[in-house]
């Protein structure tokens, strides 16, 4: 596992990613798109963030808040997560636990995703692969917006 | 060769305080990763991690060293070379690199690339077929800008905006690699790119096209594609600070 590993699947990505929060001992930082972080509360990993941050764990995350997602983004606020809304991103998803373990996506079908889906992604246990990841993390995070001040926006434009 | 393998083992297996350059290792797979170090720093090949006797990664932190590795990608590669840049990654069209293509060619490397070919590269696009390369164009790629080499070595950048005018002392965030696994990843990546991607020179002949096209019907001009226009403007340049 040290040089890497491929993953094929959705399906694989999401347990591979389920691990790395499982396993996590202090912190996990994702950019995911929209349809892997629904699919993710589907499987209920958002339970294995609660843990990491109930044991003194920290959670920072990144993910196009759209207005039908508010209760999403507010589920993961609700549970502790430190998390931001970016608008229009393009580019590389991923999720890096502990700096050292990480799983990284180049092509996700963002708008329509399924399980079956194949995707093509890369899961790593070294800490430079993981440091390169972080390294884009900061720059993103730099970008977006503070998600709480995205969803009072969000909620204001609601009939 | 043996004889060194086995003063090795011998360190791996002593006490730190005697051998305080070589770190002690439990387990199979990290002794046979530090004997795989071993036996390529005997080749020449440069240690990059302390922790551990070899890392598979190294991250290329400025312009200047993402150039000098991108070009030693290209002139090491034996037999293939794969590229694709992001539209915001201009170093492709001012790092000087259809010399090393031309090269590679010319020893029969098979190199493939994708860009988004627009007005101000179109120039760099068609040095690129000159030297050989088989190029495509690819609308709207968002993905990471990488070069693979042989299917083993490799570069990649997910941050790639670069100002227009761009000091070799500049900071980048680029990740070189020399695991098959990462390359595999880049190829597959790469591959499914090059299926949506369009033949280049179709795509420019179609642009000329429109553009004579625009020029016939003036009033469905769209200013901000014409090709003759940019291609007759100053290209990006790569200083040194």
């Amino acid at each position: 596992m040290a040089k890497g590993t491929i993953i094929e699947s959705v399906k694989d990505a999401l347990a591979v990613g389920s691990n790395i929060i499982e396993s996590a001992k202090s912190e996990i930082v994702w950019l995911l798109p929209l349809s892997i972080v629904i699919f993710a509360a589907q499987y209920g990993i958002p339970n294995k963030s609660k843990t990491l941050i109930e044991h003194g764990g920290h959670i920072k995350s990144i993910f196009h808040i759209s207005s039908q997602y508010v209760e999403l983004a507010q589920s993961l606020l609700d549970i502790g997560e430190n998390l931001r809304h970016l608008d229009q991103y393009e580019g590389v998803f991923f999720l890096v636990g502990d700096k050292k373990q990480s799983i990284s996506s180049i092509h996700v079908n963002v708008e329509d995703l399924s399980l079956d889906d194949r995707i093509v992604a890369f899961w790593s246990e070294a800490p430079t692969y993981a440091e390169y990841l972080l390294t884009h993390f900061d720059q993103a995070w730099a970008q977006g917006v503070g998600a709480q001040d995205r969803l009072n926006e969000l909620l204001e434009q609601r009939p | 060769m043996n004889s060194k393998r086995d003063t090795l083992m011998s360190k791996v297996f002593s006490t730190p305080s005697t051998n305080l350059e070589i770190p002690r290792v439990n387990g199979t797979e990290s002794i046979v990763k530090m004997l795989n170090a071993f036996e390529l720093n005997e080749k020449g090949v440069t240690f990059w991690g302390k922790e551990t006797a070899y890392c598979a990664f190294k991250l290329v932190k400025t312009v200047g060293e993402l150039v000098t590795t991108i070009s030693q990608l290209i002139n090491s590669a034996e037999t293939s070379i794969l590229f694709v840049a992001h539209p915001s990654f201009n170093l492709f069209s001012m790092g000087g690199f259809g010399e090393h293509f031309r090269c590679a060619a010319a020893r029969g490397v098979r190199v493939r690339g994708i860009l988004n070919i627009y007005p101000t590269n179109v120039l760099v696009a068609r040095e690129y077929f000159s030297c050989g390369v088989e190029l495509k164009h690819k609308d709207h790629y968002c993905g990471m800008t990488m070069v693979i080499a042989d299917g083993k070595r490799s570069v990649n950048l997910i941050y790639t905006y670069l100002k227009s005018t761009l000091s070799l002392d500049e900071q980048v965030a680029a990740l070189w690699s020399d695991s098959t696994t990462q390359a595999e990843f880049l190829t597959n990546a790469f591959e499914m790119t090059w299926t949506q991607a369009i033949n280049a020179e179709e795509h420019i002949d179609q642009q000329l096209k429109r553009e004579r096209h625009d020029e016939t019907f003036p009033e469905h001009t769209d200013k901000t594609l014409s090709i003759r226009r940019h291609t007759a403007a100053r290209q990006p340049s790569l200083t040194r600070s």
